[in-house]
C-alpha cells in the first residue's frame, strides 16, 4: 500500500471531448505512462493534482478521476487541488472546493500565509515548492501546529530526478533537511509530482533517498505509506464527518473514496456511526471544537 | 578485526520512453474483420489506442512488455558500470566516489531482462542506492532505475531475482491465457 498524492493533471485537458483530442496529441498517453509506471512500482493510491491560483470560488475541477480506472484496476485514483495562496482572502473559498476535489492542498507564498495554513485553514496538506529557495525560514513553532492538527507537509521529489539542473536537486535536499529539522520528522509525506514516467521512482528508492536527507529509515517509509494514508483519511473525515469524529455512512449511494471501504451493500439505507478510535485525534477534535466556538 | 561486510543490490532498469512492439497480437489482430482492418489499432507509448474506443490494453501483458523488457544494444554491463560511477560522481562528488570506489563492482548484468547486481561495502550502500535513483540515462538512452532487493549475500540476491522473474512470467502467461480465452469464446 503505497501512496503517491501528486501526479499533475495535464494542462488544458478538461472534459471528455478535449480528452479525446489530447489523446491524439499525447498528453493523455503520457499521463497513462506515468500512472502505469507508478502502478508497476506498487503504488496503490494515486492522486491527480490540479494546481490553481486566484480566487477559489470559480475553480472547477478538470480532473477525470476514472480515466484509467478500468484499465488499472488495482489503483485507487483521487483528485486533489493545490491552491496557491498569495492572499489571505482566498481562504474563504476553500469550503467551496471541498465538493469538487478529494484532497485539499495549499501552497503558501509567504510566512504569514504559511502560519495561517498551519493554524486555522481546513486543509489536508501543505505543499511548498521545495525545488526553489524558500523566501522564509521553516520554524518548528509554525509547522508544529500543523503537525498537531494532523495536516501533513509535502515534499515532491520529481524536480530532483528530472534531467538537467543541479541546483534544483541541491535546493530540494537543503529544504527537505530543514523541513525535517523544523518538524522533528513528523508529518512529512513524499510524493512524486512527476510529469513524465521517467521521473517516477519506486517507493523503496524514495525512502532510501529520505534517509540521505536525514530521515530515519522508519520515518522515510512512513512518508510514502502511513502518513500519506493519513492524508487520505483526513481528507475523507474532513469531507464526510462531523468535527472529524463521527461519520455517517449512507449505505445506498455511498461515494467510494477508498475501494476497500465497505459500502455496506447488505445494509439497506441503514446509517452507520463511526467513532474514530484514536484518542489523540478525538482530543484534537475537541480542542478544535472549542476553537471554533470562540 | 571484523571481516569486511558488503551489501548486494539487485536493480532493474526500465525504459518507459522507448516505443514497444507487441509481443502478443491483440484481440483485434487475432480476429480481424473488415472494419477493424480499416481502423487498425496503433500503439502510443505503451497504451494501445483503439480508434474511437477507450484507451485500452493496459493489462499486465502490456505492462510487462514496458517494464520488464530488454533494452537497446548500447546498454550492456560496461555502459551500465560507467553510468553508475558517473552518477556517483555527479551526486556525491569526490568524497562519495572515493568512499565507494574500491568496493563497488557490478557483479552481474543481464541485458535480456535489464536486471543487474551490484556489490558495495555495507557502510556506503545507501550512497550507491541513491546514485542509482538519480541515474537518468545510460549511453544516451533515458532510463529509470529501481532497486528491487538488497541483501547481505549474493545468493539471497539471486533468489530474489528468480522469484521476481517468476512472478512476472506468471503474470504474462496469465494475461496471455486470458487473451486467448476471450478470443475463443
Amino acid at each position: 500500500m503505497f501512496y503517491d498524492l501528486n501526479v499533475p493533471w495535464p494542462k488544458g485537458v478538461t472534459n471528455t471531448s478535449s480528452l479525446e483530442y489530447t489523446r491524439l496529441t499525447g498528453a493523455i498517453p503520457d499521463l497513462f505512462r506515468t500512472v502505469s509506471m507508478l502502478a508497476s512500482f506498487g503504488y496503490t493510491t494515486i492522486a491527480y493534482d490540479y494546481e490553481a491560483s486566484g480566487k477559489g470560488a470559480s475553480i472547477e475541477s478538470p480532473i477525470q478521476r476514472d480515466v484509467f480506472s478500468s484499465t488499472l484496476s488495482t489503483v485507487t485514483f483521487l483528485s486533489r487541488v493545490t491552491l496557491i495562496l498569495d492572499d489571505a482572502a482566498q481562504a474563504q473559498a476553500l469550503p467551496s472546493l471541498t465538493s469538487k476535489f478529494d484532497i485539499l492542498a495549499v501552497r503558501p507564498t509567504s510566512e504569514k500565509l504559511l502560519l495561517a495554513a498551519c493554524t486555522n485553514l481546513e486543509i489536508d496538506l501543505i505543499s511548498l515548492d521545495l525545488s526553489q529557495r524558500l523566501p522564509f525560514n521553516l520554524r518548528h513553532r509554525t509547522l508544529g501546529v500543523a503537525v498537531a492538527r494532523g495536516i501533513k507537509i509535502e515534499i515532491c521529489y520529481a524536480p530532483s530526478t528530472r534531467q538537467g539542473d543541479n541546483n534544483t536537486r541541491r535546493n530540494l535536499i537543503s529544504n527537505a533537511a530543514s523541513l525535517y529539522r523544523a518538524t522533528r520528522g513528523k508529518g512529512i509525506i513524499i510524493s512524486s509530482g512527476a510529469q513524465d514516467a521517467l521521473e517516477c521512482r519506486s517507493p523503496y528508492d524514495i525512502s532510501n533517498l529520505a534517509t540521505l536527507w536525514g530521515f530515519t529509515q522508519e520515518k522515510g517509509k512512513l512518508a510514502v505509506e502511513g502518513d500519506a494514508r493519513a492524508v487520505c483519511t483526513h481528507a475523507r473525515m474532513r469531507r464526510r464527518s462531523y468535527k472529524q469524529v463521527v461519520e455517517i455512512e449512507i449505505a445506498e449511494n455511498a461515494e467510494k473514496i477508498d475501494s476497500k471501504t465497505k459500502t455496506g451493500q447488505n445494509m439497506n439505507s441503514k446509517t452507520k456511526k463511526r467513532q474514530q478510535q484514536s484518542g489523540g485525534k478525538t482530543q484534537i477534535a475537541k480542542k478544535r471544537k472549542a476553537h471554533d466556538s470562540l | 578485526m571484523v571481516r569486511f561486510k558488503s551489501r548486494y543490490i539487485l536493480f532493474k532498469i526500465h525504459y518507459p520512453s522507448l516505443p514497444i512492439a507487441p509481443i502478443l497480437p491483440s484481440r483485434e489482430q487475432l480476429i480481424p474483420t473488415k472494419v477493424e482492418i480499416a481502423s487498425a489499432p496503433h500503439y502510443y507509448g505503451d497504451g494501445l489506442l483503439l480508434p474511437g474506443g477507450a484507451l485500452a490494453n493496459a493489462d499486465t501483458q502490456t505492462r510487462a512488455q514496458v517494464f520488464y523488457r530488454p533494452g537497446p544494444d548500447s546498454i550492456n554491463s560496461s555502459s551500465v558500470n560507467a553510468a553508475i560511477r558517473d552518477s556517483i560522481n555527479r551526486c556525491f562528488g569526490d568524497l562519495g566516489a572515493g568512499l565507494v570506489r574500491s568496493s563497488v563492482s557490478l557483479k552481474y548484468f543481464s541485458p535480456a531482462t535489464s536486471t543487474g547486481m551490484l556489490r558495495v561495502s555495507r557502510d556506503h550502500f545507501r550512497i550507491v542506492w541513491a546514485a542509482l535513483t538519480f541515474l537518468n540515462e545510460i549511453a544516451g538512452v533515458p532510463v529509470v532505475c529501481s532497486v528491487s532487493h538488497v541483501s547481505g549475500t549474493i545468493r539471497k540476491c539471486e533468489q530474489a531475482a528468480i522469484s521476481i522473474d517468476k512472478k512476472v512470467n506468471w503474470e504474462i502467461n496469465a494475461s496471455a491465457r486470458n487473451a486467448i480465452d476471450t478470443n475463443l469464446s
